[in-house]
């Protein structure tokens, strides 16, 4: 009994702690063999914009407009400075972060 | 990181300002288009309507005061009684198109012409035939009004626009041509078929009063407050023609570069970055950005349009100045022209021929786009997918305010619907119009 218990408390301390503050940002991200094409899906522009490939390589740019835009992989580099290379398979993970200047929460997508 | 962004959007109004201070001369007629029960209005309020003609549609008119004489009264039929009904109602109306029972007239008052269509068969081309003769009969020009309850499609717009109709009245909604207008009051949803587009809520009428050549229109609320006023060109001025003066010319050399994060944008901050209102206070960019009239782009290419991506299986074929367009979603181009006197010009026209989106300036301030989303855009945007477009003309005669006496520079930034698509192409002309001597 005192197993299932410390089972259960663990459960929960993981599910609470997987609950992110993070707003999430509706948008669509598809990889081409020299550029990724981002969607903006919201009703605003996104502003303090970080997008992570592969969690390694990072574009940062002020503001990405709603709609569809296209960024050359050469635009994504790592902490060494190297650019993105995409493999025959392409990124396998991407993530968007932006910043709401007013609220200081961040929203998040990833794909 | 230099200034990443683009700025966008669509200012859609006519030269929003002057419409209030127009002092048009006293009104030597009026007509009263009826858009609510008047049923609470005041004897006054009819008593200054003593000497209009009354128009609306037939749920309206029920409720008009029996002091107006039916002589006065035009009916909009409105599909609240039978056509057959309508023709028994109103015997003094023309029984103008056969078959129509009188639901479709025209009727002649000062320098107006008013036509009423049946809005319920508009795909009827007895209707549209009528009118079109109807139109034309004109000893001397005359502002043309229509009035309808229904729905038009574009190619129904586009005729009216070739009639010269120059206004139609549809329920809360005013149409205009925008070549028409002098001024308006408040902002105006100015289309691409070169109608502009105004909706009001709660409209109690719209007043039409002229005198001589004049025209002015004003919508009222129930409190008798003017929420839009449209000033037309006068006639005298509308019946002068025109010439047609080239300001830039098809396959002439541009200063172009192709689009990266280097190229030196900056957001304004007082315009709209979503693009859902429209620009409504002048944009003033630094001279380091792109479109500023006086930026230097000395290191930037120069080649004679159409400057594109040359693909020779199709209609690329035709391109002057190939450029690797397949590096980049988006290219970005600069031409100068003189002006001498702004304030001479009657209009202004810009004609581009592209692939897939564009985004025009006119000395760093949005004129014209298409295929492109409104709002911000940057160097990576992504137009709308579409077919190649070959000199498709826009009416910018509202931004003849952003000319300036001596060099002006028109910026056109185009962008492909794929970062990898093939098909770019680019080329403008920019005509302003003058009085003929």
């Amino acid at each position: 009994m005192g197993k299932m218990w410390w089972l259960f408390l663990v459960c929960c301390c993981l599910i609470t702690g997987c609950q992110a503050d993070d707003e999430e940002l509706i948008a669509d991200v598809a990889p081409t063999p020299k550029h990724l094409v981002i969607n903006n899906g919201d009703a605003f522009v996104w502003e303090q914009v970080t997008v992570t490939i592969d969690g390694t390589y990072q574009m940062k740019v002020p503001m990405l407009p709603r709609g569809r835009s296209g960024y050359s992989y050469k635009q994504f580099s790592n902490k060494q400075g190297e650019s993105y290379k995409p493999t025959h398979f392409g990124p396998k993970r991407v993530e968007i972060t932006v910043m709401d200047t007013r609220s200081k929460k961040t929203s998040r997508y990833v794909w | 990181m230099a200034g990443l962004m683009c700025l966008s959007l669509w200012g859609s109004n006519f030269t929003n300002i002057g419409a209030g201070e127009y002092q048009a001369p006293p009104a030597n007629y009026r007509v009263t288009l009826v858009n609510q029960s008047l049923a609470s209005v005041s004897d006054e309020w009819i008593s200054e309507r003593k000497q209009a003609i009354w128009i609306g549609r037939i749920g309206m008119l029920d409720q008009m005061p029996s002091s107006i004489p039916q002589t006065m009264v035009y009916p909009i039929y409105d599909q609240k009684i039978s056509e057959q009904a309508f023709a028994k109602r109103y015997l003094l109306l023309p029984d103008s198109v056969p078959g129509f029972n009188k639901t479709a007239y025209n009727t002649d008052f000062g320098d107006l012409r008013l036509f009423v269509l049946n809005g319920s068969r508009l795909t009827d081309q007895r209707q549209w035939e009528w009118l079109e003769q109807e139109s034309q009969k004109q000893d001397k020009k005359k502002f043309q009004l229509l009035f309808v309850d229904g729905n038009l499609n574009a190619s129904m717009w586009e005729r009216l626009r070739k009639m010269q109709v120059d206004a139609v009245f549809n329920k809360d909604q005013l149409y205009v041509q925008s070549t028409r207008v002098k001024a308006v009051s408040t902002d105006w949803d100015d289309r691409k078929d070169g109608w502009g587009e105004w909706q009001g809520t709660n409209i109690r009428s719209f007043e039409i009063m002229g005198s001589e050549d004049h025209l002015s229109i004003q919508a009222e609320s129930p409190s008798g407050a003017i929420m839009q006023k449209v000033v037309f060109h006068p006639l005298s001025e509308q019946n002068q023609k025109k010439k047609d003066q080239p300001l830039i010319t098809y396959g002439s050399v541009w200063q172009y570069r192709l689009g990266d994060e280097s190229i030196p944008i900056t957001v304004p901050t007082n315009i709209d970055l979503t693009g859902e209102h429209p620009i409504t206070e002048r944009v003033h960019l630094p001279v380091s950005d792109w479109r500023h009239r006086k930026f230097i782009a000395d290191e930037w290419n120069k080649g004679r349009a159409p400057i594109g991506s040359k693909v020779a299986s199709t209609v690329m074929k035709w391109v002057q100045t190939p450029i690797p367009a397949e590096r980049t979603p988006s290219a970005y181009f600069r031409q100068s022209f003189i002006v001498t006197d702004p304030k001479k010009l009657q209009g202004l026209r810009l004609h581009v021929t592209f692939a897939d989106g564009f985004v025009a300036y006119l000395n760093g301030e949005e004129v014209e786009r298409d295929g492109i989303k409104p709002g911000l855009t940057v160097p990576e945007s992504l137009a709308v997918a579409n077919e190649p477009t070959f000199q498709r003309d826009y009416i910018i005669t509202k931004h003849l305010n952003k000319l300036v006496s001596g060099t002006n520079t028109l910026t056109i930034e185009v962008h492909k619907s794929h970062p990898h698509a093939k098909e770019m192409i680019f080329d403008a002309a920019i005509i302003a119009e003058t009085k003929e001597k």
